[in-house]
């Protein structure tokens, strides 16, 4: 029996480095228990972020979808007169993207987001948005989800790993809550939040956005956001159709991120005194408008659903668009606390619409209805502004519950997106972050970055021994490497090493035995050439150098790698 | 340490008490909603009333804002959007109730409506046999009826009168015990020219209530176009009786007597009545086209005839010489017929309707095959 059959089999990996920061094997269980208790949580209270908000609109505005004139003119501008008071003294914290604050938690604070932000956003929000100011509520469920999360975990002091997972947990949670749609929610906070597919964290993350959506059906009803009217693809020729909206869509998330782009820092920039007054400001400007169109102020899904069903000319649905572009950009720019989520969905339906309808008036034979044109143009303008390809795309599939739609939302997602990325290089979350004074970590930049692999940093395969053979006959392919130690194969799939000196010792009485019965080689890890090379050099370890192995025959070298190659290949990169 | 074990029970009680908070909240929330909805919905009803449609449609729409899943309000909406001629929106919210509630009657209905008046029959007929084969809140057998009723017109519209007759006969099949509803079947019936179907579904309505007087008239039209004069005469005079202002009824009801004493062809006559009423029958329109000739100031004696009457006259002289051959020679009453039905067509073209007499003479030759 040779020496090697004993670690023929043992795992390639070597032991891990032990991290400091890692979970007790206790925490798991009660981290995935953990993350269905802050979904119940988020639920409740992302419904009744929802009534307040509702209750706040019917109160200040009244029931009407078009209140009277004096209402519309004065409701936003006092609320933003107070929003601007208040967060300047007392919720300093809530101004911005809850979808940064919470990647700040994850990357820069351990997971921490203050409880008092959690309850600045719900109060602010449900005023701001509830007074008319055009913003969505996601955003703020959001962090509103992230940061009862995060208040937990603390309490529970739960590692420093897990409360940094918490966060987004609780994120995926008050975001599935506020949008009735778990995948969405999973998708985003993967894409945008995470920016990584693991099993521990995508658990987690599904257990709590179901969890909250179960509890949001059941407080709320499962009536729908908006009503999908039906749709199937009647002619591939309609994709000619949703390329144009995809490129109409492209063009209006430009607009309406360059806006913010340069209104931001704008406003940020004007004296402090300033800042108290911006929201009252920006709440005149949006109760002017919806004097004359009611429709751009506060989250809009009504009209979204009035859109779908082709209530307003093309014309009417274009103003719309470009209007709530205006609207949003002066709300969220002011710091009024709000989420784009809806604003962005309500300019995707009318632009979308806006096409489709203009599309109708020029070709009357077209029978896509204008409602399908709606839906695929909020799926362009959240690829286009948000830049989360897969949540756009399986947002529209789960709020329409229709996989016929599927193609025009990809083609017209993908040309917005494209559109986007090339005049507008970096994205909103991103912008809106370095805005802030924050370096985090860009989704789409890592999502996007080159993986350097093995076969990138790889030497040429050196002569290798067998178990086998025969020292004398073996000895001449290697005695003039300049490397010291040297490759032994078992013929199987294991890698060995083999100092050469050792070798070179038994030259005189071994010469003609098999090296198995000269020597004990110490076993090595292997590599493949596809791994990320950073793969390599976690498994490199003290060893000079590692054998890279066939996939389909792992005891056929192609290469090896030595810790020089790998720093080369970064440096080449 | 000990905050933090005593920190899931706090959580527990935090999230009780959350619980009951929500619930609270989320169930004043959706109360008042639908409260909204229905204060919207009977304000959109009563601008609808006042023929305000424009504040009607937007009522709705804020009714429907409130209650998004409760398919009255959108099906309202989208009759007031049709009633304003906004059929296009109306469409989009009647193909989103079709396909959330595809056995709803009335979402199919409005929606075969919409499709018959914008012309697409495959779409329309599709749409109503749904609605025929679809879910009534109540009155369920009626509604089927009428909705059947509304197709075989629309068919008929389309000239596909064996496709009308078929619903209609389904309809008759099915029609619940009212005999307004019969009736209503059964002049359908006639109008798609299945008189025995129809004489049978008035009949069924004169089971339920035989001093229907629309019934009884329907069944004298029935039996009179199916040729059966003298059930006809029987339910016509009872129709007269019943509404004595109904002079339809009463013209044709004398005429289906003058056919009952004037026709030479009906069953059980004899050889020599039917010459006798055939020599009637022709002396008769000789002398209708006298009057005739005269009233238009045709000399029908003329020698070098050059006119239709005058033709016909001299045609029918010739004949009146035969008359006594008449009982002897079937074919000759057949020609002599021809000529009394020849001579009616052309006087009631050149002269107008005359006499129950002439009506029944245009029947007659109207069972005998004869195109008018």
């Amino acid at each position: 029996m040779s020496i090697f059959d004993n670690i023929r089999h043992r795992p390639r990996r070597l032991q891990p480095a032990v991290d400091a920061a890692a979970p007790s094997p206790r925490e798991e269980p009660v981290f995935l228990v953990l993350a269905i208790v802050i979904g119940v949580l988020s639920g409740m209270a992302v419904v009744c972020f929802q009534v307040a908000i509702e209750y706040t609109r019917l109160y200040l505005l009244g029931s009407s979808l078009h209140p009277s004139s004096p209402r519309v003119f004065l409701v936003p501008a006092a609320v933003g007169l107070i929003i601007g008071v208040v967060v300047m003294k007392v919720f300093t914290r809530v101004r911005g993207s809850g979808v940064n604050q919470t990647k700040a938690a994850l990357y820069i604070y351990d997971g921490y987001i203050p409880f008092r932000t959690v309850i600045g956003k719900f109060l602010l929000c449900a005023l701001a948005i509830g007074g008319g100011h055009s913003l969505g509520p996601e955003d703020p469920s959001l962090q509103i989800g992230a940061g009862l999360a995060s208040y937990i975990s603390r309490r529970l002091r739960l590692s420093r790993d897990k409360l940094r997972l918490m966060a987004p947990v609780g994120a995926a949670a008050g975001l599935a809550a506020a949008f009735n749609a778990p995948i969405s929610a999973v998708l985003f906070v993967i894409e945008e939040v995470i920016g990584r597919w693991s099993a521990g964290v995508l658990g987690a993350v599904v257990l709590s956005a179901i969890s909250s959506v179960v509890v949001e059906r059941w407080f709320m009803g499962a009536e729908p956001l908006f009503r999908i009217p039906p749709y199937r693809l009647a002619d591939p020729g309609e994709l000619i159709a949703y390329a144009i909206l995809g490129v109409a869509g492209g063009f209006a998330s430009l607009v309406f991120v360059k806006l913010i782009a340069w209104l931001r820092p704008f406003l940020k920039t004007r004296p402090r005194w300033t800042q108290y007054w911006q929201p009252a400001a920006a709440g005149l400007i949006v109760g002017l408008i919806g004097i004359r169109f009611p429709q751009v102020m506060g989250a809009g899904y009504e009209y979204i659903d009035q859109a779908m069903h082709n209530q307003y000319t093309w014309e009417l649905l274009g103003i719309l668009a470009g209007l709530k572009i205006l609207t949003t950009a002066l709300s969220f720019t002011s710091g009024t606390p709000g989420g784009m989520f809806a604003p962005v969905l309500f300019m995707g339906a009318m632009v979308g619409g806006a096409v489709g309808s203009f599309e109708h008036v020029i070709f009357p034979h077209l029978t896509v209805p204008v409602g399908a044109y709606a839906l695929v143009g909020m799926g362009a303008l959240f690829a286009g502004i948000m830049r989360t390809p897969m949540t756009s795309v399986f947002m529209i599939l789960e709020v329409s519950g229709n996989y016929a739609i599927i193609l025009p939302v990809v083609i017209s997602n993908a040309i917005a997106y494209l559109i986007s990325r090339t005049f507008q290089p970096t994205p909103i979350f991103d912008l809106l972050s370095r805005q802030d004074g924050l370096e985090l970590p860009s989704m789409e930049e890592e999502r996007e970055q080159r993986i350097l692999r093995v076969e990138d940093a790889m030497q040429a395969p050196l002569p290798s021994l067998h178990h086998d053979e025969v020292l004398g006959t073996a000895w001449p392919r290697v005695r003039d490497l300049s490397q010291q130690r040297v490759l032994l194969s078992d013929g199987l799939g294991a890698w060995f090493m083999l100092d050469k000196s050792a070798l070179a010792a038994h030259l005189n009485d071994g010469r003609d035995r098999a090296i198995s019965e000269l020597l004990k080689p110490v076993p090595l890890p292997h590599v493949y050439p596809d791994q990320p090379l950073d793969f390599a050099l976690r498994e490199i370890g003290e060893w000079p150098y590692l054998p890279v192995v066939h996939r389909a025959d792992p005891a056929k070298l192609v290469g090896v790698i030595a810790v020089s190659d790998i720093v080369a290949g970064y440096r080449r990169s | 340490m000990e905050r933090k074990r005593l920190f899931p029970a706090f959580l527990a009680v935090a999230t009780a008490g959350m619980f009951v908070v929500t619930t609270f909240a989320s169930g004043a929330y959706r109360t008042r909603r639908q409260q909204l909805a229905r204060e919207w919905y009977t304000r959109g009803e009563a601008e609808l009333s006042a023929g305000r449609s424009e504040t009607a449609i937007r009522n709705l729409r804020t009714a429907l804002a409130y209650s998004r899943d409760d398919p009255r309000y959108s099906l309202r909406l989208a009759e007031a959007l049709v009633s304003a001629g906004r059929t296009d929106e109306a469409r989009s919210h009647l193909f989103y109730l079709a396909q959330t509630q595809p056995g709803d009657a009335m979402v199919n209905l409005e929606l075969a409506r919409l499709e018959a008046s914008g012309g697409d029959v495959s779409e329309a007929i599709r749409y109503y046999r749904n609605a025929v084969y679809g879910v009534w809140d109540q009155r369920s057998e009626y509604h089927r009826v009428e909705v059947r009723m509304e197709l075989a017109r629309f068919l008929m519209q389309h000239n596909d009168l064996s496709g009308a007759r078929n619903e209609l006969v389904s309809a008759a099949a099915d029609v619940p015990r009212d005999p307004a509803l019969y009736a209503s079947v059964g002049k359908l019936l006639l109008d798609v020219g299945d008189f025995e179907q129809a004489l049978e579904t008035f009949r069924a309505a004169l089971n339920l209530d035989p001093r229907s007087a629309e019934a009884v008239k329907g069944a004298g039209q029935a039996a009179y176009l199916a040729a059966d004069y003298e059930n006809a005469a029987r339910y016509l005079r009872r129709a007269v009786t019943l509404n004595r202002d109904d002079q339809q009824a009463e013209q044709l009801m004398a005429t289906c007597e003058s056919v009952l004493a004037h026709n030479p062809y009906l069953r059980g006559l004899t050889a020599a009545e039917r010459a006798e009423r055939a020599a009637a029958d022709l002396n008769r329109a000789l002398q209708r086209l006298r009057q005739c000739a005269e009233h238009r100031g045709v000399d029908i004696s003329a020698s070098a005839p050059d006119s239709r009457l005058q033709r016909l006259n001299t045609a029918a002289k010739a004949l009146h010489a035969t008359v006594s051959r008449l009982t002897r020679d079937p074919e000759q009453l057949d020609r002599a017929m021809e000529v009394v039905f020849d001579i009616e067509a052309e006087v009631v073209r050149s002269c107008g309707p005359g006499e129950p007499a002439d009506a029944a003479m245009l029947r007659i030759a109207h069972d005998r095959g004869r195109q008018p």
